[in-house]
Formats: structure tokens, C-alpha cells, sequence
């Protein structure tokens, strides 16, 4: 009977095995799944920490029965805890829900920022890290309000808030890039590499015209040693995305009050906040001509080198973009009439990312996001070991040199812009 | 009753190759992320690639010393080198290594499950069904090994060229740079520990090298059978440090299981790592069985034992009893450590030191008889 | 040869019954050469009570005494089992002539008592078949497989004529084994239709048959068929050895040979194949198997048998290649279905979360939530109602059958699931399941994998995915070491060459298959020319 011992033997031992008790089995009904998890600080110091469990019962895809959208209380429980750690906080769960907790599909975590600014982020990374139920793609953000308030709002098109959120995220960087998607992995990465500090994304709450309340992301926020120092803004946050090479797609809008800008001179930059729902220029009750850009391929290098004996950083970005939408009588049909644009697509693109790089050194501690620290490493051993320790200061006035080149090649199925015939 | 006679038992040149291939990678690929990595940095890579080379050569070597004798086995190499008593009792302490060596990965492959997957398990169901399986296949011989490496052998090379292709996207080469940072010591550290593996696979070629079919054929055989092995070593080595940096890397137990996490298909398929870690274990059994198959007959021929199958049974049993009773996982990294540098290391330079001893030796005998 | 005139007393009744079913007085083994022989009377009236007493008197024995001959008449006896031998048959070619012997032109000899035998045997019987038999015993036994005896007063030898005619079914559609494209022809329980099916498709003198008779009160007749210069000859000498070490006491189909040769008969892998269809079974002989045909069933069997055989079907070599691939495909992936999604299943929603999707995630445990039992007891729930259903449908005759299995599948499927007994993915997975059994050619296979499945749903539920990666690994390991007449039964997997990955997992064009599998057919292996299929036109060669 060769080989067959090898079975009985399985057999009987893991039947054995059975009867001693299976130690991993949880059943389906046992368990809470966790999707979304909030952290803040209890008056007394305390993680408080809040969770979103989704009712299963409530969101069966079976025939539509279940409500899907129309207010997360009633598909999902979110419910809180406090503790020492994070992990002591949700260990405490099991007296109030009778489930125990499966992490496996958390796909966001919000972190509010009195957490961040005194270093709690620390314990969580920590956590995340050795939980073997975690993934490293899941993404944490920042909020200034509560996250259980966050955690209370509406899931719009998905059936809850987490999913929502993620889209959300992960969708951002194909129209927009306002937001900045942090995950676990990259957090990690960041704490690894000497003089990197770690960004994460901001969340935030908006009202919405039917009475709901929608979570919307936009900016950043920016930690040393785990520490909370500052935020950036919507387009802050797009420059660093850009300076990063993580941008997939971006509309940019270009206001041409000033008329098209000739080689070398600056234009006016305007911003492009999308909380704005409406695009009204603060101060004119006439529109201002503008040309919407999208950029299609982005593509940004990083290099260091040496000017005098001190480590310069030098950006250079090749943007492609197409036109979108145009309200100024640009003459995109004639030779140069798209290439007329670059300029002014170069130099919105520049402001970007200087107001992200200026953002960043104007902190009380400079924070190197961009990972300028690694290229001058790289290169310049020698250099990088001399301003080492004290690079955050160096940061603050380090020279930063940003040349794009832009290149807008196609403008839809339409060539001329229309101009009602007088 | 009588005491039964093994049957002659012939692996082909191909099937030499894929085996001393599955060997030589086993589960290496868990733990030589951490081991190199801490030893070597952001340059364990390089200490890898430089490592893979002078491997390939002086395993080709060794090998080709190996088979100068053949139809004699190990212990029947070190008795004509040695002499009957000595090349035994020199002998006997590579077949116990080789039995400490499948206890560890026992334990190995239970901390895996437990750290990734099933944490509340305790680690002697583990350890049981790997032994009973890996024992059951060194029971039947090195033809039904052979046979079982040559299905698992190519999964398990595919599922960790998926890893490697999982990590790719993340990959960032500015975690290697810059090159040689702290200079030339560390990477040389990394390159060391990396000669141990092919230590095991000289010590489990020479336990079966009776059983080759064409002899002839067989140290090529093996360098060309551990070539997808050093490859994919070093591709995911790279891989690792290039999407998880590499103080990450060294922070991390299996980083192994990390990159496994890492895969998703699409934006609804993930934690394939439920799918990966099972793949794994097809390969802890193999090198378990074969390391057991080759202790128990080294063991067996240092006791003249002509069949060394009975043994095989008690020996599994004791191996498992004793990985139980390592009771703290750092402990058994630290015991495999110690294997590799005391045991396998001098494993991989034995070959170039019996095979002259034998030569002058039977070279002796030779004069002896015909002056004498 | 001793010719002993006597009386046919007890003992020797005891000894004509004892060698009339093939065993000797002690009853163990075949016959042995020192057995007594029992002499056949000199007297027709001696041979007649001796053979009514043995058999117990029996309705369907024929008897027909006559005499024949004109000057001195001769007395004759003949005798037959009524329903083995054609009797119309039995009258016109032996009767007849006999009753005729003064008539015909036996002119020169007369017909006396002496001379009796011989001419019947050289000039008046116009049979094909005829022996001339000296032991009661033996005669007896021949005449219970067929023949027709013929006693005649004075001689003590008789004769056996003809041969057997049993009543046999109809050479018909195989009724398992169905193909749209190739032949349809199936064995039938006869030998001779059998051998004759084979004889036809392989017209060469190098098929070979060998006849042992196994059983010892069935008698039935076995036989070992193969290509002399194709199959190997060690393994023709070991089936014939394996064949011949049977001792048991009735052969009622080819499954009972089946487990008595097998190499390991407690492993739930059958090593022996087994088909219906000819142009199959002499497939498989041009691969250099050996082939055995039993008596009595119509499943021929085939060795040594590999795993890869029992996914193949012969539809596979009469459809397109192209075809062929995704076929096999979908019956590889169909039995892993069939195999192994119960256990997965109970693995990834019990241990294993993180591996399903979300929003998919949220529908199974809605449809959990008002399930009592855990899931590996709703699997064995299911699997067992629908084998249940399966079992009875088989039972049941004709489209009642297929009715019975359609409805209560489909409506016990509803039925559980409204009352929130099972989820109704489960149910889906069942299905799943069991459609995957059907698609798995060879019976045998398609039943061992269900058999399989049980351990593996219970390793997955105390386990989760080790406890599947651990059986699975046991049954591989379990695979390594199986041997079928001496043939690795994973011939074709392991080791994985250029020749046999032809015909495995797909099929390569019939020009492409130019060598027959390594195992069976080692010294033998080109099956076609280099040169068959297509070739390019040389240079300057007109087309």
C-alpha cells in the first residue's frame, strides 16, 4: 500500500484535529467586517476609534432589496472605542458586538489630525504593519473634523462609505490630482528613506444639495516624525503629485485675461479649488476667457547636481495635454496656434509645483516630500553625509530649478473655438 | 523475516536537474529576503548577483568531484577517503544536519501559516502534516520524488515569477542606490551567507548519487537544473527591495509573505496570499523529504543498515518532536544559521577534499596489491 | 492414457462432476494434470445416465439417440444443451447425414461399430468444429459451454461438434461512451463479437489472442489481445500471469477481474481502463497496450493505464484539433471544479475572508446570515441530496428517471434555499460541482473525484487552505508512487518531454503525433513517417 499510509495517517490525524477544535474558523455570521476605521484622541489621551461594519442583511445584492445609498446609518453600524492603543481600543469591541472583527476589507482609515499632531500615527503604522489581516494598499487619510462624522456620511454611489471613499482616491488621479493617495506601503517607504517625510491625503466634509453630507477629498498633509507640520491645499497637492510622476490625468484651466504670454514672461496663474461647485471669478461680472487643458501623459525627472559644491535639484517635466474647452478666440487652427499655448501651459504647470515646493520649505520645520533627499543621496554620498543631519534646516533653502516643457498636441474633434458670427 | 534490500532505484539526467533545482530552492525564497537583507542592505542584490556566478562554478566543481566515485554514496566516499571508521563518524554528523535541517523547515513553514494566515493554530498541526507527507515521500524513494518535483517544481517557479511580476509596477530603483554605501563589508557578508545554499544541494546529490542513471551527464545536469533557481533568488531579492525599500525589507519577517499580499487582479481579487503560501508549502515537503531521504541514508549507511527505508519513520518523528520544542521562531532562524555556517558551508569544499584522498587512496591499495 | 472399462459408480460421478467445473477433488486451483480422468463407456446407455446424473437431470438437456447405418446399425448418441447450441443447426449438419449415411457415397466402406467414429468425424459430420474427446469430465464441460456431444456405442472416445451459440444481444450504440463524430459500434457481452469487432478494425496478422478460461464454476472466457511487435512483451507475460493466479469461483463482468489484477486495489485511482467502444480499445492497442476481452461483459479493459487516459475520450481524435484544445481544457478545468470548489469554497468563507471580493463578500454573508449550520455541513448537506437525487434518477426507468433528477434537483435547490436552510450560493456551487462530474470522461475518474472531494471538504473545514494544500499533496503524493503493471500511472505528466505533451492537455495534429507514448511502446515507438501530413514542395519540384 505505498503511499496510502501517508493518507490514513493525514486523515486520522487532521480528523483528530477536528475534534480537538479548528482554531482559525470563523464562521460568515461571525463576524464584523470592518470597512472604514476612524482615529481620534479621547479628552483623557485615549485612541478613541471608530469603525464602520456594514449590515449584511441590509446590503444583500439580491434583487435590489436592500437600500443602497440613501444614508449609511442604516446599511452600517459605525460604532466606537477607546483605548491605550489601537489595538487595546478594538479588543474592547467584543462586549458590545458579539462578532469578532475581520479587517481584511478595511480599505481606509481616517486619522484626525489631534491624532497626527502628537505622533499617534506612529502606533498606528505600527499596528497596521505587524496585523497580518491589513494590506499595505489600504489608504489612510487626515481630516480636521471628527471621522465618525465622516464615517456617518453618505456613500453616494456605493454601497458604503469605504468603498467610496477608495474610488474616490484612486479615481481623483485620472481628472483632477487634487488629492493625494497615501497608502500603507508608501507610508512605509517613506519612513525608510533618511530625510523623506510622510504625506497623507486630507478628507473633508461637504453639504450637499439634497441635505446629505459627502466626504470629498482634497490636499494633503504633511508629517515629520510622524508629527503633523502642515497641509497643503488642492493645488499644492497637484504639484507634488506632479513633481512625484503619479499623475495619470489632470485638467488644467489657463486664464488668459493677459492675453497669451510670449516667451519668458509670466502669466497670472489662477487656481482651481474643487470645493468651488461653480467656477465665478471672485471680482468681474464677465467671465474671463479661459482654455481648459487636459493633460494626457506627464512625465517628471528628478536630478541632482552640483552648483558650487552645493547639491541643487533640478525638476524637468514634459506635460502632452490637449485642449478641452475653449471660451478665448485662440487661432488652433493655424501652425502655431496649439504650440501658442505651451507657454501658458508651462507656466501654470510651473506655479504648481513651485507653490507645492515653497509650501513645503515654509514650514517651521522643512519637510522634503518630493524625495529631493534621495537623488541628492544617490549621486552625492559625500554631499548627503555632510548635510545629513541637518537637512530639514538645508531643506528650507535648498535651490529648486522647475522647467517644463509643455506640448499640447490635440484639441478634440473641434479646431477653432466657436465665435457667434457677428 | 528478511531484511529487505532497497530496490535499484534510477533517476534520469533531466530529472536530476529539476530535482537538485527544487532543492536547491526549497523555501529559500522566505527567508533569504530578511537573512541577506540584514546582513547586506540595499546591496544584498548585488552581493546575489556576484554570489549566483561562483556558486554555479564551484557547485559544477564540487559536483564534478562528487561523481567522480559514481555508483558509491556519500558515506561510501568518505570511507574510501577516511577509512572505514573515520569516514563514518565524519559522515554521520552531515546525515543528523541534514535531519536538523527538515525539522527547521517544518517549523519554517508553520510560522509562515501562522504569521500570514491562521494565527491561532498551534504550530504542531503544522508541523505534523508536513512531516507525515515529507516522510511518506521519502519513504517511497528518490523516483517518486523526482516524479513529485517534476509537477511542483514548475509551479512553484511560476507562482514566484508572479510575485516578482506583482511587485514589478512598485518597483523604485533608487532603493538600491547608492551603490556601496557603507562599503564593500556588508555586501561581502551578504555574499558569504548566500554559499551555504549550495551546500545543501551538494550533500543531497551526494546522498543519491547511486541512484543517477547516466553519471556522466550529472554535474551539468545540476548546474543547469540550479540556474532557474539562483535567477529567480535574486529576481525576487531585487523585487523586494524595490517595491518595500530596503530598511523595510530588514524590518519585516518573511518579506516574502508581504510581496504575496501585494498581488491583486484588478480592483476585486485580493489576498491571493490564501492561494501563494498553500504553493509554498508543495515546496517545503520537497525539501523536507528530500533532506530526510538523504539523512536517513547517510544515517542508515553509517549504521550498515542495507535498507535505510525503516529508519525513515523514527527519524520524521523525532525531527518533529524536536522543531516543537523550539518554542520562540527567532530561535530557529538562529538554529538554521548555525547549520548552514557549520555544516553546510564545509559541505560545499568536502567534495574537493575526499575526492583526492579517495584517488591517492585507492591509488594506494592499487600499488599494494600488485607490489605486494 | 489409461483406458479403464467400467461402470460409472459414485466416485466416478463425483470425479466427472469435479472435473466438469474445472477444479479438482479438493477444490483449490486449476485443474492439475494428476486429477482423475474419467474414461468414457464403451456403451452409449452408460455415457447417457452418467451425464443426466451429473447434471442434476436438467430440463434443457437434448438427448437424441438413434441409429444409423445399414448393415450393422450403429448406435448413437447425441447431446446438447438446449439455448447454447443451435438445434436447427445441430439437425442439419449432424443428424442429417447421419440418418443419411446409406445413401450417400460412402461406397466403398461400409459403416460397422468400428469404423463408426471415424467416419463420422472424417466424412459425415459437415461441421467446421469438431474434437475428439477421451475424458467424460472434460466433454461434459465443453458440452455446458456449447458443443454438441456425440456418443457412439463401442468407441470410447466422442466427439464434440459446433461450437457455442448463445443467446447474445445485438451489436448497438455504445450507450456510455456517445460521440457525434466516429463510430458508434459498442462490444456486446459475446467473445466472439468482440473479437470479431477487433479483428476488423485491426486486419493484421500481428493481433494476437490468448484464451484462459477463470472462474471456477463460471468457466468464463478471457482474453488477452495485443500487437505482436507493438505492445511490450513483459507486460503481455505479466498480465497473463496476473490472469492466471485468479482462483475464484465466478467471473460475472470485468470489473471482478479488474481489482484482482490491479496493482493496488485499495487506491481509489482505478489503474485499469475500461471501454465500450472498439475503435477505442484498438486505439489504445496501436499505443501498445494490452488489451482483455471478458466473456460476458461488455467492457473490455485495457493496461496499463495511465491518469491522462481517463480524460480522453476517442471523440477527441475524430473532431478538429482546435477543438480539441478548449475541449480538454474545459474538462481539466471542469474536474477541478468537480474536485475542489466545495472544499475552496468552505476554506475562503470560513477561514479565508480577505480572498473573496467585497462587494461579493456581502452577498454571501447576507445570504449566511439565516443559515443555522456552518458551511461545511450545508456542502455535505447538498453534495449528499444531490447524489441522492443522481442515485435515484439512475434507478429509475426512462424518462421518469431523467424527470425525477431535473425537478427534484431544481426544486429542492428552491426549496432549501426559501426555507433558509442552505444560502443560495451553495447552491449554485453545487451545481457547479456536479456539472464538472459529468464532464470528466471515464466513470471511474469522475467517481473517484467525488469520492475525493469528501476528505477534502473536511480538511478544508478545519484547515482552510492547508488543510486543502495537504490533501491535495497527499493524493499527489499518493499518484507518485501508483503503478499500473509496472507504468508510473502519471506516464504522461511526469516527465513532461516534447512527444507527450502532444497529447495531453491538447491535441496535436494527426501529422504532428509520430510517436507512440514512451512507456507502453518503448522499442516500438514510430507510429507514423517522418514524412506523413503535408510537406513543402522541393525546390524545382512541380506541384
Amino acid at each position: 500500500m505505498r503511499g496510502l499510509r501517508a493518507v490514513a495517517l493525514l486523515i486520522i490525524v487532521f480528523t483528530c484535529a477536528g475534534l480537538a477544535g479548528c482554531w482559525d474558523r470563523r464562521e460568515l455570521n461571525n463576524i464584523a467586517f470592518v470597512f472604514t476605521m476612524g482615529i481620534s484622541r479621547a479628552p483623557n489621551g485615549d485612541f478613541l476609534v471608530g469603525l464602520q461594519i456594514p449590515i449584511p442583511r441590509k446590503l444583500a445584492g439580491r434583487g435590489g432589496g436592500g437600500a443602497k445609498g440613501g444614508g449609511a446609518e442604516q446599511n452600517s453600524l459605525v460604532r466606537t472605542t477607546q483605548g491605550p492603543t489601537v489595538d487595546g481600543a478594538l479588543r474592547k469591541l467584543g462586549a458590545v458586538l458579539g462578532r469578532s472583527l475581520s479587517f481584511g476589507h478595511c480599505d481606509v482609515i481616517i486619522v484626525k489630525d489631534d491624532v497626527a499632531k502628537d505622533g499617534g500615527l506612529a502606533s498606528l503604522l505600527d499596528f497596521i504593519s505587524r496585523f497580518w489581516e491589513f494590506r499595505r494598499q489600504t489608504i489612510i487619510l487626515v481630516s480636521s473634523r471628527d471621522p465618525v462624522e465622516i464615517l456617518l456620511s453618505s456613500p453616494e454611489l456605493e454601497t458604503t462609505l469605504g468603498e467610496n471613499l477608495a474610488k474616490t482616491v484612486q479615481e481623483a488621479i485620472h481628472d483632477s490630482s487634487v488629492c493625494y493617495i497615501s497608502t500603507v506601503r508608501e507610508i512605509l517607504e517613506r519612513q525608510s528613506i533618511l530625510g523623506a517625510h510622510v504625506v497623507l491625503g486630507r478628507v473633508d466634509l461637504v453639504n450637499d444639495p439634497d441635505g446629505n453630507r459627502t466626504s470629498i477629498v482634497e490636499g494633503a498633509a504633511v508629517f515629520e516624525r510622524n508629527r503633523l507640520v502642515g497641509f497643503l491645499d488642492g493645488d499644492e497637492t497637484r504639484g507634488l503629485n506632479i513633481i512625484l510622476n503619479h499623475i495619470r490625468g489632470s485638467a488644467l484651466s489657463l486664464d488668459l485675461t493677459a492675453g497669451l504670454p510670449a516667451d519668458g514672461e509670466a502669466g497670472p496663474t489662477p487656481g482651481y479649488h474643487a470645493g468651488e461647485r461653480d467656477n465665478k471669478s471672485p471680482d468681474a461680472a464677465v467671465p474671463r476667457p479661459t482654455v481648459s487643458v487636459f493633460i494626457t501623459r506627464f512625465n517628471s525627472k528628478t536630478a541632482a547636481r552640483l552648483e558650487g559644491g552645493q547639491p541643487v535639484i533640478d525638476v524637468k517635466i514634459n506635460v502632452t495635454g490637449q485642449v478641452t474647452e475653449a471660451s478665448y478666440a485662440v487661432p488652433l487652427q493655424s501652425p502655431g496656434g496649439l504650440s501658442a499655448l505651451n507657454g501658458a501651459l508651462a507656466k501654470r504647470v510651473e506655479g504648481l509645483c513651485r507653490a507645492a515646493i515653497a509650501k513645503t520649505q515654509s514650514f517651521p520645520v522643512g519637510c522634503d516630500v518630493f524625495f529631493f533627499s534621495e537623488a541628492i543621496h544617490d549621486r552625492f554620498p559625500a554631499v548627503w553625509a555632510a548635510i545629513s543631519d541637518r537637512w530639514d534646516e538645508y531643506y528650507k533653502t535648498l535651490k529648486v530649478n522647475v522647467i517644463v516643457n509643455a506640448n499640447i498636441i490635440e484639441s478634440g474633434m473641434a479646431c477653432d473655438p466657436i465665435s457667434p458670427h457677428r | 523475516m528478511k531484511r529487505s534490500r532497497r530496490p535499484i532505484e534510477r533517476i534520469s539526467t533531466a530529472q536530476l536537474a529539476i530535482l537538485s533545482g527544487a532543492v536547491g530552492l526549497g523555501t529559500v525564497f522566505l527567508p533569504i529576503t530578511s537573512i541577506i537583507t540584514r546582513l547586506a542592505g540595499a546591496d544584498s542584490t548585488l552581493a546575489l548577483l556576484a554570489a549566483g556566478p561562483f556558486i554555479a562554478v564551484l557547485g559544477r566543481l564540487a559536483h564534478a568531484a562528487q561523481f567522480k566515485f559514481p555508483r558509491k554514496s556519500l558515506v561510501a566516499q568518505f570511507e574510501l577517503a577516511f577509512g572505514r571508521i573515520i569516514g563514518r563518524a565524519l559522515a554521520l554528523p552531515l546525515g543528523l544536519a541534514l535531519i536538523a535541517f527538515a525539522a527547521g523547515l517544518e517549523r519554517q513553514i508553520a510560522d509562515v501559516y501562522i504569521i500570514a494566515l491562521m494565527p491561532k493554530t498551534p504550530p504542531w498541526v503544522f508541523a505534523v502534516a508536513i512531516a507525515g507527507l515529507a516522510g511518506a515521500l521519502a519513504y517511497e524513494g528518490v523516483e517518486a520524488l523526482a516524479r513529485y518535483v517534476t509537477i511542483t517544481h514548475p509551479l512553484v517557479l511560476a507562482v514566484l515569477v508572479i510575485l516578482v511580476a506583482a511587485a514589478a509596477p512598485l518597483f523604485n530603483w533608487h532603493h538600491f542606490l547608492p551603490l556601496f554605501e557603507h562599503g564593500i563589508g556588508p555586501a561581502f557578508k551578504g555574499f558569504a551567507r548566500a554559499l551555504p545554499f549550495a551546500g545543501e544541494v551538494v550533500l543531497f546529490v551526494w546522498a543519491i548519487l547511486p541512484n543517477v542513471n547516466q553519471p556522466r551527464g550529472g554535474p551539468r545536469a545540476v548546474t543547469v537544473g540550479s540556474i532557474p533557481t539562483i535567477a529567480i533568488l535574486i529576481a525576487l531579492n531585487a523585487a523586494t527591495i524595490g517595491a518595500l525599500s530596503a530598511p523595510e525589507t530588514a524590518r519585516l519577517f518573511y518579506a516574502t509573505i508581504d510581496l504575496a499580499k501585494l498581488i491583486q487582479i484588478g480592483d476585486y481579487l485580493r489576498g491571493l496570499e490564501a492561494i501563494i503560501i498553500p504553493v509554498f508549502t508543495a515546496a517545503s515537503v520537497t525539501k523536507t523529504a528530500a533532506f530526510l531521504l538523504a539523512g536517513s541514508r547517510i544515517i542508515g549507511d553509517c549504521f550498515g543498515l542495507p535498507d535505510a527505508r525503516p529508519t525513515v519513520a523514527p527519524i520524521a518523528l523525532a525531527a518533529t518532536a524536536g522543531t516543537l520544542a523550539l518554542t520562540k521562531a527567532t530561535t530557529m532562524v538562529r538554529f538554521i544559521d548555525f547549520l548552514d555556517w557549520y555544516f553546510m558551508l564545509p559541505a560545499l569544499f568536502l567534495p574537493f577534499i575526499v575526492w583526492p584522498l579517495a584517488l591517492l587512496r585507492s591509488k594506494r591499495a592499487a600499488r599494494r596489491t600488485v607490489g605486494g | 492414457m489409461y483406458k479403464r472399462k467400467r461402470k460409472h459408480g459414485p466416485q466416478a460421478m463425483r470425479d466427472i462432476g469435479a472435473v466438469a467445473s474445472g477444479a479438482s477433488a479438493v477444490g483449490q486451483g486449476p485443474p492439475r494434470p494428476d486429477e482423475p480422468r474419467v474414461a468414457i463407456a464403451a456403451e452409449v446407455g452408460a455415457n447417457r445416465d452418467a451425464i443426466i446424473n451429473v447434471l442434476g437431470n436438467p430440463p434443457d438437456l437434448a438427448l437424441r439417440e438413434f441409429s444409423f447405418g445399414i448393415d450393422q446399425p450403429v448406435h448413437c448418441l447425441v447431446a446438447y444443451i438446449d439455448g447454447l447450441t443451435d438445434p436447427v443447426a445441430v439437425a442439419d449438419h449432424l443428424i442429417e447425414p447421419l440418418m443419411m449415411a446409406p445413401r450417400l457415397a460412402v461406397r466403398d466402406t461400409a459403416v460397422t461399430r468400428s469404423n463408426a467414429m471415424d467416419m463420422i468425424s472424417e466424412r459425415l459430420a459437415s461441421v467446421w468444429h469438431l474434437l475428439v474427446e477421451t475424458d467424460l469430465g472434460k466433454a461434459v464441460k465443453a458440452m455446458l459451454e456449447g458443443v454438441c456431444l456425440v456418443f457412439v456405442d463401442g468407441c470410447d472416445r466422442c466427439l464434440e461438434v459446433g461450437r457455442k451459440e448463445p443467446p447474445k444481444r445485438q451489436i448497438t450504440t455504445t450507450e456510455t461512451e456517445q460521440v457525434i463524430r466516429g463510430p458508434r459500434e459498442g462490444f456486446t457481452e459475446t467473445l466472439r463479437d468482440c473479437t470479431g469487432l477487433v479483428r476488423k478494425r485491426l486486419a493484421t496478422p500481428a493481433l494476437r489472442f490468448e484464451t484462459l478460461s477463470i472462474g471456477r464454476l463460471s468457466n468464463t472466457a478471457v482474453s488477452i489481445v495485443w500487437l505482436q511487435g507493438v505492445a511490450n512483451d513483459k507486460i503481455v507475460a505479466e498480465v497473463r500471469r496476473r490472469l492466471q493466479r485468479i482462483d475464484i469461483d465466478g467471473i460475472m463482468d470485468g470489473a471482478y477481474i479488474e481489482e484482482l489484477i490491479e496493482d493496488q486495489p485499495y487506491s481509489p485511482f482505478s489503474t485499469v481502463y475500461h471501454t465500450e467502444r472498439p475503435d477505442a480499445f484498438c486505439a489504445h492497442l496501436l499505443e501498445g497496450r494490452v488489451g482483455i476481452l471478458v466473456d460476458g461483459s461488455s467492457q473490455a479493459l485495457v493496461v496499463p493505464a495511465t491518469m491522462v487516459m481517463f480524460f480522453q475520450t476517442s471523440e477527441d481524435y475524430y473532431t478538429r484539433f482546435h477543438l480539441t484544445i478548449l475541449i480538454r481544457f474545459i474538462r481539466l478545468m471542469a474536474s477541478f471544479n468537480s474536485l475542489l470548489l466545495p472544499p475552496v469554497y468552505i476554506a475562503a468563507t470560513t477561514f479565508h475572508h480577505n480572498l473573496i471580493p467585497t462587494a461579493f463578500l456581502l452577498s454571501i454573508a447576507a445570504g449566511r446570515e439565516s443559515v443555522p449550520f456552518p458551511a461545511v455541513v450545508e456542502a455535505l448537506f447538498m453534495v449528499f441530496t444531490f447524489e441522492a437525487v443522481r442515485e435515484a434518477g439512475i434507478r429509475l426507468p426512462g424518462i421518469i428517471g431523467q424527470t425525477v433528477s431535473i425537478v427534484g434537483a431544481l426544486v429542492i435547490g428552491q426549496a432549501v434555499v426559501s426555507a433558509g436552510v442552505v444560502s443560495p450560493i451553495m447552491v449554485i456551487i453545487i451545481a457547479l460541482t456536479e456539472v464538472g462530474s459529468f464532464a470528466v470522461p471515464a466513470y471511474d475518474m469522475a467517481a473517484t473525484l467525488r469520492l475525493l472531494r469528501y476528505p477534502l471538504m473536511l480538511l478544508a473545514a478545519t484547515l482552510g487552505m492547508f488543510g486543502i494544500a495537504v490533501g491535495l499533496l497527499a493524493l499527489l503524493i499518493h499518484l507518485c508512487c501508483l503503478r499500473s503493471f509496472g507504468v508510473p500511472y502519471l506516464s504522461g505528466l511526469t516527465p513532461l518531454t516534447a512527444r507527450s505533451a502532444k497529447d495531453i492537455f491538447i491535441r496535436a495534429p494527426w501529422p504532428q503525433m509520430k510517436f507512440r507514448p514512451r512507456p507502453t511502446a518503448q522499442k516500438h515507438a514510430e507510429r507514423q513517417s517522418q514524412r506523413s501530413g503535408p510537406q513543402r514542395p522541393k525546390r524545382g519540384e512541380r506541384t
